[in-house]
């Protein structure tokens, strides 16, 4: 049973995991808000209601397996700015409590390794542009110990 | 001899070693912008070749994809400053250039490529072909619109 309300508001604050090929000289690269081929869903968390500890948790989870590609932090943007260039945050529970989707409303075509719609890289580097990279200052520590995540007002 | 410096297009006060000029535009460059071409070239070659190197399922960039970054990163040499490269989701790279003036991309794929650049003041320039056949207007456009140079004619070629 999930406590979370399945609609999402423009005042929550949603999370995304980053490794270190998300970020390039303390910024954050356009390829951290990109949906894998075939779909039009990039993962995030509900940060309002899961809170830095678990959203961190959830990350390292996420970003194992490889230490050459570390995870190093979380990109946090408030719903009301995805919805603002045009995508939209809708609840995916079924992946877990928490969990939720940003849709451009263009799916990355297949057959893979094709270049994205021009109109899409832009939009992903207006969503960018609204993102706030938060590095973690202490990626082995097990709760976030870095800057306030969530965006208020 | 006018030299500048191909990130913050900047007078070079002290000697350059080795200089080479942009053959389109005509401005001198310090050498050591080649040493930023090889850095992307090293980039291009080592980008992920395994899968699920985002933990979100990416795909690895092909051998086929590198090999077409790196004809299309031959071309830009002689047309601007050398691209950070960024491998995406979908198994193809992007060449990126942001500088105080905005921000430029090209992402390169097995067949095709798309660009889009955007200077801070201005429309956005949004386009995309045949990843065979990268139109050096492109290159042009970059560097003109985000390292524009005192003495640069901005009339570009048809996109």
């Amino acid at each position: 049973m999930c406590g979370i309300p399945v609609a999402v508001t423009n005042e929550e604050t949603v999370v995304r995991a980053l490794r270190e090929c998300h970020i390039r000289k303390g910024k954050l690269r356009d390829n951290a808000f990109r949906a894998s081929p075939g779909t039009d869903e990039v993962s995030v968390m509900r940060h309002t209601y899961l809170k830095s500890d678990f959203c961190k948790a959830k990350a390292k989870e996420i970003a194992s397996g490889d230490p050459r590609n570390p995870y190093v932090g979380l990109a946090a943007i408030t719903v009301e700015s995805v919805r603002s260039v045009g995508s939209e945050v809708t609840d995916s529970r079924e992946e877990y409590c928490g969990h939720a989707h940003i849709s451009h409303g263009m799916v990355v075509p297949l057959p893979a390794g094709e270049p994205l719609a021009p109109e899409l890289i832009k939009r992903i580097r207006e969503l960018n542009g609204k993102a706030r990279l938060m590095i973690d200052p202490e990626c082995n520590a097990e709760g976030w110990t870095g800057a306030q995540i969530e965006i208020v007002g | 001899m006018k030299i500048t410096n191909s990130f913050f297009n900047a007078w070079v006060p002290g000697d350059c070693a080795i200089v080479y000029t942009l053959p389109m535009s005509k401005v001198t460059r310090c050498g050591y912008a080649f040493a930023e071409f090889e850095a992307a070239r090293s980039a291009i070659n080592g980008a992920f070749a395994q899968a699920n190197w985002d933990g979100y399922g990416a795909l690895p960039v092909s051998t086929e994809i590198k090999s077409n970054a790196l004809e299309v990163l031959s071309h830009l040499e002689n047309l601007t400053c050398a691209p950070e490269i960024t491998p995406n989701p979908n198994g193809t790279l992007s060449f990126e250039w942001e500088s105080n003036q905005g921000f430029g991309v090209i992402e390169i794929g097995r067949t095709r490529y798309s660009y889009y650049v955007h200077a801070h003041c201005g429309s956005p320039f949004l386009g995309a072909g045949n990843a065979e056949e990268v139109n050096p207007a492109v290159g042009l456009l970059v560097d003109a619109l985000l390292f524009p140079k005192p003495s640069q004619s901005l009339t570009l070629p048809a996109l």
